[in-house]
């Protein structure tokens, strides 16, 4: 398999074939970029002289209007002996490639910059020399990569277990795509070596479709980033202001994230790095897909729910389950349900939107052992329990409807049967002649499930028990027994 | 307020009880910039083909400004009101002043140089915000909606044209300059959506020394006068330079509309709230390659002074009272009468 990689040459050029004066895109593979698309990748080129920089790379994504998108690396060399038409300094050259957008995904970018580098001119004189670049059309063919050069990128793609400051920028930077309208974005402060290095590291740790809308200069000075185009850039002399990482200073001063889908995912990269378990690279798209689901996305993610996951996130799965919990059910039996199911049943719960066939038994076990009582509004009854999935929830439904139980019979089949009977015993029926007539007839059963069964007399209401006195009383007045 | 580095209005939020951020981009904002709401401001967009003199010609001015203007002006000081204004002061103006000329701007997103100008002369105090990109952006039109939004949010254009650079293109100068114009005036009207006639031009006309010396161009000996004669040191009362303004910037617009630029004139006339016209050399000679081989005085510049006192008169004019602004109504109106009686 051969792809094919379109190119620019960006540099100041007295005779330039498109006839145009000052720095300008002088050739560019033109079957396979367009005009307007030279034009916006020309919006990213920044060359901070004042720094003294050799080189640098700088990445972003090139969004089309036809065709798969793209993701271009720019490379700048600095031309410290050549002078432009006025005579002043700071000539460069600039040298573009772009890459199909899975390929960036899949690629490391240490890989791809030494791979690239193999493509670069040294200066301008070798333009003019090379038989890959017709200058007099502006044009110039595109890189060819068979299967040897990609199995070179893609080799090697689980990357060795992440540290904190990778995890913190990785999560940095997941944040930063999901909140493109925010203008929330991220300046770090180091040399452009060691922001390029931190930012490829935390790359490896971003889910593949995150990894394609990163967009990094390293080197920023002297440019403003909130009207620029990339989502991260880095400043060597200026010390960067708003949400900016000092490089060196580990992740002491981060910046808070904005998402919970930033804290979701980070807090899993996290966990997993702690409890020395490797994420495969194929995780990690699950993973952000999970994130963003905690974060509030609409999509449901698919497939299985890590418990790694889970448990990394506890705390903000149980405050999601809780929040929709209590709009399905009320809100106490919302909480007693977060305490009763482990995360992992919450997640699964939310993800499937509270099936009642998932739902059900969870439900049923959680009123029972939770000790879960209607309340005196019975309109608040929740409907799930109304709906009666399951034999348990039926007998609730009735117990909660008409408060009835004649005798044991009528308990929902199954083995636990003390269980129920706790439940029966400890709600606020205890009092009422239906149930003491169930105790009194089922003594056994209800001390065999170590409920004290106390004497009528004294478990019933004031007034029965004043009944009960005056019956005693009569009896004995008048010596005549029940029987 | 609008933030000087996202140009978003927005309310700074207060962080540590005294330190301002932009509620929309987070940076940090000059305490004074926020705070001090009676001190004019005035945002200032620079304009003009690449190699033309835009850095050049602001390093000259703050050069000249830092150098000369404190001994002169009673109380008068430049005070930095962010970073990379700091490092455009201490790094490009004493680069500069050792002969060095500043390197091509590469940058479609630069960062504001935001300097806090306290006790000019006759005018006070007053901070203002340039935005120098990269010459490159004003080629075309949609490279201005690009990258030149800041042109859109700006109170005053110094339009920097030098028009012996224009000569050596394909079109004659004064074409080269009404298409940067036409340019600019479209992508901001069409495009970014900016209301001109709020905005002050001001046209300033670089490496004016060898504009004097090129026969073809035939500067009227005023303007050469102008031009060669005043030091920099007769800035000491700035008012009387102040006054002459309206003058020379009459003459050079005749001058140019004599030549062919007649066309560039009369739009700038019609589109924007006002303009001036201003001739000026940075560094007082040409340079020999990178260098200009010796130290620069700020002695040897002329006139760069002139186009600072344009945005001057333009925010005064902005920032005046109503009383005043009344004032100047009814003398004009007076004059008008006056004429017009005089006429009949």
């Amino acid at each position: 398999m051969t792809i094919e990689i379109p190119r620019t040459l960006y540099t100041e050029l007295a005779d330039s074939p498109r006839q145009r004066s000052g720095f300008h895109t002088v050739c560019y593979s033109t079957g396979r970029l367009s005009p307007d698309e030279v034009d916006r990748i020309e919006a990213h080129i920044h060359w901070p002289e004042s720094l003294g920089l050799e080189e640098k790379w700088v990445f972003f994504p090139l969004e089309r209007e036809q065709g798969e998108p793209l993701h271009g690396l720019l490379h700048f060399r600095a031309l410290p002996e050549a002078r432009d038409r006025f005579g002043r300094g700071g000539v460069f050259l600039c040298q573009g490639f772009f890459l199909p957008r899975k390929l960036w995904q899949d690629a490391s970018l240490e890989h791809l910059i030494a791979l690239l580098s193999e493509h670069l001119f040294p200066d301008r004189e070798a333009l003019r020399q090379s038989p890959m670049i017709r200058l007099d059309h502006g044009d110039i063919a595109p890189v060819k990569w068979d299967g040897g050069h990609l199995a070179r990128i893609t080799e090697a793609r689980q990357p060795p277990p992440p540290s904190p400051e990778t995890i913190a920028l990785a999560a940095l930077l997941f944040d930063a795509v999901r909140d493109d309208g925010g203008n929330h974005k991220i300046r770090l402060h180091a040399p452009p070596g060691d922001v390029l290095r931190a930012v490829g590291d935390a790359l490896a740790w971003l889910p593949p479709s995150s990894r394609g809308r990163i967009s990094l200069d390293p080197a920023y000075d002297g440019a403003s980033i909130a009207l620029g185009p990339f989502l991260a850039a880095g400043y060597t002399r200026q010390r960067p202001h708003g949400r900016a990482v000092d490089l060196e200073s580990g992740t002491g001063g981060l910046p808070p994230l904005q998402t919970l889908a930033a804290r979701a995912y980070g807090n899993w990269l996290d966990f997993c790095t702690r409890t020395s378990q490797t994420v495969p690279a194929d995780d990690l798209e699950h993973g952000a897909r999970l994130a963003d689901f905690i974060g509030g996305a609409e999509q449901s993610p698919t497939g299985r729910v890590s418990p790694e996951f889970s448990e990394a996130n506890a705390g903000l799965i149980g405050t999601r389950f809780r929040e929709e919990a209590s709009r399905r059910f009320d809100e106490t039996l919302a909480t007693r349900l977060h305490d009763h199911l482990p995360p992992s049943t919450q997640l699964l719960l939310l993800i499937r939107d509270f099936p009642m066939t998932d739902l059900a038994e969870p439900l049923e076990r959680a009123i029972v052992e939770e000790r879960i009582y209607p309340r005196p509004d019975r309109s608040r009854l929740p409907a799930a329990i109304l709906a009666g999935e399951t034999a348990g929830l039926r007998f609730l439904a009735r117990l909660w409807h008409e408060g009835a139980v004649e005798s044991l019979e009528e308990l929902p089949p199954g083995h636990d049967r003390h269980r129920w009977l706790r439940y029966l015993a400890g709600g606020p029926w205890r009092h009422e002649p239906w149930m003491q007539k169930l105790i009194r007839d089922n003594r056994e059963a209800f001390e065999a499930a170590d409920i004290p069964v106390a004497d009528p007399s004294t478990a019933a209401s004031p007034v029965s028990r004043l009944s009960a006195s005056l019956q005693r009383w009569w009896r004995n007045f008048t010596g005549r027994s029940d029987n | 307020m609008r933030c000087p580095y996202c140009l978003e209005n927005s309310d700074p939020k207060v962080v540590n009880g005294h330190n301002y951020r932009c509620g929309e981009c987070d940076e940090v904002l000059p305490r004074d910039y926020v705070e001090s709401r009676n001190i004019p401001k005035g945002r200032i967009g620079i304009v003009g083909f690449a190699g033309h003199g835009k850095t050049c010609y602001l390093t000259a001015l703050f050069h000249a400004l830092q150098k000369i203007y404190p001994a002169q002006w009673r109380g008068f000081y430049l005070a930095c009101m962010n970073e990379y204004t700091g490092l455009f002061t201490y790094r490009m103006i004493p680069a500069f002043q050792r002969g060095e000329l500043p390197p091509s701007t590469a940058s479609a997103f630069p960062q504001p140089t935001i300097y806090h100008l306290n006790e000019i002369p006759q005018f006070g105090r007053c901070i203002l915000t340039f935005y120098d990109t990269r010459g490159e952006v004003f080629e075309q039109i949609h490279r201005i909606t690009g990258a030149g939004r800041f042109v859109a949010h700006a109170d005053c254009i110094l339009f920097i044209v030098s028009l012996t650079d224009c000569t050596g293109s394909h079109e004659p100068w004064h074409v080269s300059m009404k298409r940067l114009l036409d340019t600019y005036v479209m992508a901001t009207k069409d495009y970014l959506g900016a209301h001109l006639k709020r905005q002050r031009l001001v046209v300033v006309l670089t490496k004016a020394d060898l504009l004097i010396a090129h026969e073809a161009f035939s500067v009227p000996e005023t303007l050469r006068r102008y031009l060669i004669e005043q030091m920099p040191q007769d800035y000491g009362d700035p008012l009387a330079q102040w006054r002459a303004l309206p003058e020379i910037s009459g003459r050079i617009e005749r001058w140019l509309a004599g030549h062919g630029a007649a066309p560039f004139v009369n739009m700038v006339r019609a589109e924007f709230k006002s303009v001036r016209y201003t001739m000026v050399s940075a560094t007082g000679a040409a340079p020999a390659g990178r260098t200009m081989g010796v130290e620069i005085d700020p002695n040897d510049t002329r006139r760069v002074i002139d186009p600072l006192l344009c945005i001057l008169e333009g925010i005064q004019a902005d920032h005046a009272p109503w009383r005043t602004r009344m004032g100047d109504f009814w003398f004009k109106f007076r004059s008008a009468a006056l004429r017009f009686a005089r006429e009949i």
